[in-house]
């Protein structure tokens, strides 16, 4: 026993000095083993640490939040010894970015402490964000500066922010009591609320995750199997010499061992500088940025990292042994192998449309319980089976192709040969590719129902004023602001009838009042009877008649004055499309109601000519008198908060595991120069022109790409097809971005071949007729 | 080399008058040395006497009287002896061997057996000389070389020959 | 037709047929092998020598035929058992290509000990004394692709005699080298075979090399022939 593990030890061991020595071209070799792995690695690590990170984003921002949302929940209950702080959440946008903050209006000398804050600003005082300071003081601020100009007393430190980049301020307003939204704020900080996923939204995620790590694997894969010939030849000189297969196996395990163990090394190396840079990065993508200190990876799915790499290369090596342990003549003779079988490459494929196909409908909207293992499992064998097809179809379809250039003739006799590792190349490509078709055609479903595509542009603001005067100031303020459109502006109050019942009133100018009605003659100071729709009852009083004015303004307070209604100029009819007064049956001009002091709401609607960030600009500090009582939201796209998350937590994945897999070809492309460096060499001293190489290590990845394309859509489009079938949704196909994702991907390897060129060159000087 | 052997391996083919055999002889074998007619005749009549050949008929035509040789079983042994008897390895063998590859092929028979033999025939000289070389001085050692190199020589030309037997079958064999 | 294992050939090969697809390399190849003779296997190009001596050394499965090693049938062993058979009894030397090119030329010829389980010290000590044999003790540190061929093939010979192996099969040996370092190898070679009681069999098609054997076994379109010179 202690004989044969003895034994065992020195095959592997052995294996491990076959890794580590072997010159130069030893060393690269590992060196190009440990980066692909490596590569893997890093994103593998990062990935675990999205949970994480979302997390302790998520946290960070419960832990200064106000209100959930939850109307039932919006006051706080008293906390004995602390003196409220009155809070108000505002947004603004500039840049393109989006810029939130609390007014807070103190009780109190015991006011609660927001995080990351020392203490809360006192009217005329400011606590911002270093990167909104930071905004503000850039040359590009002026349009920005007009709406801050408060004294800024400190900064918000990171624990009260979501990212290092984020744009967030507390400032102080004396009378935050009666605003918008007005919270009255013990203590800062809501429990958070676990996000609810609709299925189409899970979906989303499973098979984000799944096209962005499945070609990550295949990449660590095929990084296991760098330098296949050389190290077949290797092992079968050992088998000659009386190694048996077991013995070979293990000694391949030890060799690949040493490289997943290194590879694991610089992917762990990779990870940490990649975290320490993190925070430096300012793509809009990442909004606020992100803290080094919120990548910490899930340390259970790192664990497994660590150990499923180094066995996933070890499984992949002893694997792909078969052929040297069924032949051990590898080294006398270079053979055609066998060819490859298919049946056990339809296994995966066959298992997931077999798991998708029983799953249909079962997504629609809600998670179906009992459905979210087989719909991820069938994602990920379908993902994982194209890898695993294409090189029996390259295999394949190269053995019918014949004749052409002299360079056609050169790559498709390789291929011919050897077939194998160009199909593992172009498979990682393939899988991206795969994924990507999959998700595009889920977003389309998605994008309709999480962010539907909005009208002409518009602002929208509103503010609560003390009285109707200086409500519609507000309004021409804003058709002072040059760029800007039509501006809509009105108020609502509600007339209680002698009787106690309540009815509508709409006051506006008479320009708005006649976009809302037909109103042919109309002065200030005008009152007018709405025809009320056919079927209701609600009776407009009556001119002279005395009624209570009660009226809606910052939030939660109801206001109420008397008043006596006027002599009524008309009856109208209200116009089909004016939905903001429905429900009115008094319009009003400002002027009717002169003598009444009634604070009010006022909404106004700024049609802007374009989405033009200046006008927006404009709009917002034309607010800055009434000193952040006015609040503007420009109604861009309405995007669910989730769905935007999910989106560009894509686009990023997307982003990185398309550089590794560029990043991939040229390690695997490099790799299979150096292995070829002697045919390289003996081709060009037999005077095969340059460009004729060129063209051939050209085709040589051109006609794996293109059976990776086709291989790519169909199961690409299969994966589409069951997926809107699982969530209930129609097939709609973006044959344009799909043009573009095969475009890229076929550029990619076309570029990264070229990018081999140079070694090529140098593999191939007449150096290289040396065999080492 | 054998004038006789030849000529009866010749005649193993058919029979033949003694102007033929020596156009047959000057064609296969005499590029440098063509026969004489009088070294023809005199062998003939040596093979005659020795009942090897026997006269199968004679022509009367114009000129002299032509008379046509036929080879008799006593002459087909010898010839079949001579070409499975392999030569005494020695130096500048060619033209002997090659006279009895392509009679051989001639006759139908086996060159490829011809060959092996007198490959088998060679090694034991070449192994006796390697022995003397590996045991011997400085002198035996380039002396047995030299023989090595000579009889490796003759054997490399006999290895060809037999990689070329087909496309000389169909020469000697139209 | 089994060999009995004393007093009988050591290795013999009995009806041999094996092709590769279409192509018959062997076709009713036979031969025997007498403990501590040395056979040369000739013939011309493609006629099937080398696939014969693989069909010997138990590194091919002929397609019918047997072949017996010791009286016992190879091609009904294990592989486990044929690959032990390779370590222990039997040696390789090839035209090239058969070292390791990772491996410097003493750990090369140690590899056949370590496989088997030796120690690394005692291995390498081994194989010193063989490298010094062999004269190439002054490349024992270098790799392969680091010698000239005739060193090269020296270290070969010297990993196929390691082990003290019953049969070398040394397939064209001196084939890529000069007249001076193919007589070296296969003085070298034979001597120590002789000295350890080895048997070689030797494809070649060299006379001068084929000097070196006691006998020779033409091969021609697979199938064996055998010689017998009356006198
Ligand atoms: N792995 C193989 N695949 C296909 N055909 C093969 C294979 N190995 C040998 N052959 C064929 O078998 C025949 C015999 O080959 P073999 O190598 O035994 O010849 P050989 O006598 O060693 O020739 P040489 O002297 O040139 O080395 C040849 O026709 C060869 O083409
Ligand atoms: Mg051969």
């Amino acid at each position: 026993m202690i004989v044969r593990m003895f034994r065992w030890w020195q095959d592997l061991m052995l294996g491990i000095r076959l890794a580590v020595s072997g010159g130069r071209a030893g060393w690269g070799r590992l060196a190009l083993t440990a980066i692909g792995v490596g590569l893997g690695v890093t994103v593998l690590l990062a990935a675990t640490s999205v949970g994480n990170m979302l997390q302790a984003r998520d946290d960070r921002g419960y832990a200064r939040s106000i209100s959930n949302g939850d109307p039932n929940q919006a006051r706080q209950t008293p906390v004995a010894g602390v003196d409220p702080v009155y809070a108000a959440q505002r947004t603004d946008q500039f840049a393109g970015r989006d810029i939130t903050g609390y007014i807070v209006q103190k009780t109190g000398p015991n006011a609660p402490l927001a995080p990351g804050v020392d203490r809360l600003p006192d009217p005329g005082e400011m606590v911002l964000s270093p990167a909104l300071a930071e905004m503000l003081n850039a040359p590009g601020g002026d349009l920005l500066r007009p709406r801050y100009t408060e004294r800024a007393i400190g900064a918000v430190g990171p624990e009260g922010l979501t990212g290092p980049h984020e744009l967030f301020f507390y400032v102080g307003v004396s009378d935050v009591a009666d605003q918008h939204e007005a919270v009255r704020v013990y203590r800062f900080g809501v429990p958070s609320v676990p996000t609810k996923l609709t299925g189409l939204l899970w979906l989303l995620i499973v098979l984000g995750a799944a096209a962005l790590l499945v070609p990550v694997v295949v990449f660590v894969a095929s990084s296991a199997r760098l330098a296949a010939a050389a190290r077949d030849r290797r092992l079968a000189a050992l088998r000659l010499v009386g190694a048996d297969g077991d013995q070979v196996r293990r000694i391949a395990a030890g060799e690949a061992f040493v490289g997943a163990l290194t590879g694991l090394l610089v992917g762990v190396v990779l990870f940490l500088i990649g975290r320490s840079l993190v925070p430096n990065l300012t793509v809009p993508a990442l909004r606020g940025g992100i803290f080094s200190a919120d990548i910490s990876p899930n340390w259970i799915l790192a664990t497994l990292i660590v150990v499923a790499v180094p066995l996933l290369a070890v499984a992949v090596a002893t694997f792909s042994l078969r052929r040297v342990i069924i032949e051990p003549l590898g080294v006398v003779r270079r053979a055609h192998n066998q060819r490859r079988r298919l049946w056990w490459r339809l296994v995966p494929p066959v298992l997931g449309i077999g798991l998708l196909a029983t799953q249909g409908g079962r997504l629609r909207n809600e998670l179906t319980a009992g459905s979210e293992l087989p719909v991820a499992a069938g994602i990920v064998l379908l993902l994982a089976a194209v890898p695993l097809v294409l090189p029996w179809i390259v295999e394949r379809v190269v053995a019918r192709l014949a004749g052409g250039s002299p360079a056609w003739q050169l790559a498709i006799r390789r291929l011919q040969l050897d077939s194998g590792t160009p199909a593992r190349v172009v498979g990682g490509v393939a899988v991206v590719l795969t994924g990507a078709i999959a998700l595009q055609a889920m977003f389309i479903p998605a994008t309709t129902e999480y962010a539907p595509a909005v009208g002409e542009p518009k602002m929208y603001v509103s503010m609560p004023s003390a009285d109707l005067r200086t409500a519609f100031s507000l309004e021409d303020k804003l058709r002072k602001v040059p760029g800007a459109g039509q501006i809509d502006a009105g108020a609502f109050a509600e007339v209680r009838n002698g009787d106690g019942g309540l009815l509508g009133m709409y006051i506006a100018n008479c320009d708005d009042l006649r976009r809302s009605a037909a109103i042919t003659s109309c002065s200030d100071g005008d009152v007018f009877a709405v025809d009320p729709p056919p079927g209701a009852n609600p009776v407009a009083p009556t001119a002279g008649q005395r009624v209570t004015l009660e009226s809606y303004a910052g939030g939660s307070t109801t206001n109420v004055a008397q008043w006596t209604v006027p002599a009524i100029t008309g009856k109208v009819r209200r116009q089909q499309h004016g939905q903001a007064t429905e429900g009115s049956v008094l319009y009003a001009t400002p002027a009717a109601l002169a003598g009444v002091s009634l604070p009010i709401d006022v909404e106004a609607t700024v049609q802007l000519s374009a989405s033009d960030d200046v006008v927006v600009q404009h709009v917002r500090n034309a607010l800055v008198p009434y000193g952040w009582r006015a609040t503007a939201f420009a109604g861009t796209a309405i995007v669910s908060g989730t769905f935007w998350l999910i989106g560009e937590v894509l686009t990023i994945g997307s982003v990185i595991t398309l550089l590794l897999a560029a990043a991939s070809l040229l390690v695997v492309a490099l790799e299979q120069i150096r292995e070829r460096r002697r045919a390289l060499a003996v081709l060009t001293a037999n005077g095969v022109k340059r460009s004729v190489l060129a063209r051939s290590l050209l085709w040589q990845s051109a006609v794996p790409i293109a059976v990776a394309v086709v291989v790519a859509m169909v199961i690409g489009l299969t994966l589409t097809g069951l997926l809107l079938y699982v969530s209930g949704q129609p097939l709609v196909l973006d044959w344009p971005a799909m043009a573009l994702f095969v475009g890229t991907a076929v550029v990619a390897v076309l570029a990264s071949t070229g990018c081999t060129l140079p070694s090529l060159w140098r593999a191939a000087s007449v150096e290289g007729l040396r065999d080492e | 080399m054998s004038i006789g052997l030849t000529l009866l391996g010749l005649l193993e083919t058919g029979p033949r008058h003694g102007y033929d055999l020596k156009r047959a002889y000057d064609e296969h074998f005499g590029q440098d040395r063509p026969l004489h007619y009088g070294q023809v005749y005199s062998t003939l009549s040596r093979l005659l006497r020795d009942g090897l050949v026997e006269v199968d008929g004679v022509e009367v035509g114009e000129g002299p009287e032509r008379k046509r040789y036929a080879i008799t079983s006593a002459g087909v042994t010898d010839v079949h002896d001579w070409l499975i008897t392999p030569e005494r390895p020695e130096p500048y063998l060619h033209s002997t061997l090659y006279t009895k590859v392509v009679l051989a092929l001639m006759s139908g028979r086996s060159a490829a057996e011809v060959l092996d033999v007198q490959r088998a025939s060679h090694l034991e000289t070449m192994r006796g000389l390697t022995r003397r070389k590996l045991t011997g001085d400085l002198a035996d050692q380039l002396i047995c070389d030299h023989a090595l190199f000579h009889l490796e020589a003759d054997l490399r030309w006999l290895e060809l020959t037999a990689a070329r037997l087909d496309q000389l079958a169909k020469e000697v064999r139209p | 037709m089994s060999a009995e294992i004393d007093g009988g050939p050591l290795l013999e090969a009995v009806d041999v047929h094996k092709a590769f697809g279409p192509t018959p390399a062997l076709d009713g190849a036979a031969i025997r092998l007498w403990p501590g003779e040395v056979v040369a296997v000739m013939g011309p190009s493609g006629s099937g020598k080398s696939t014969l001596l693989h069909c010997l050394a138990g590194i091919l499965r002929p397609d019918s035929g047997t072949v017996y090693y010791r009286g016992a049938e190879l091609s009904s062993m294990s592989d486990v058992a044929r690959s032990e058979l390779r370590r222990t009894d039997f040696g390789f030397v090839f035209q090239f290509g058969q070292l390791v090119p990772e491996l410097t030329c003493l750990e090369n010829v140690a590899l056949p000990l370590r496989l088997g389980g030796q120690r690394r010290r005692e291995a390498e000590r081994a194989a010193t004394e063989w490298l010094e044999r062999l004269e190439v003790a002054d490349v024992a540190n270098k790799r392969p692709g680091e010698t000239s061929g005739g060193q090269g093939q020296r270290v070969a010979v010297a990993r196929a005699l390691v082990t003290g192996p019953k049969v070398v099969f040394a397939d064209e040996p001196t084939g890529a080298l000069d007249s001076l370092n193919g007589e070296r190898v296969m003085k070298l070679l034979v001597n120590a075979a002789k000295d350890t009681g080895a048997a070689v069999v030797l494809v070649t098609h060299e006379a001068r090399v084929a000097a070196y054997s006691d006998r020779e076994v033409v091969v021609r379109d697979g199938r064996t022939r055998q010689v017998e010179l009356a006198q």
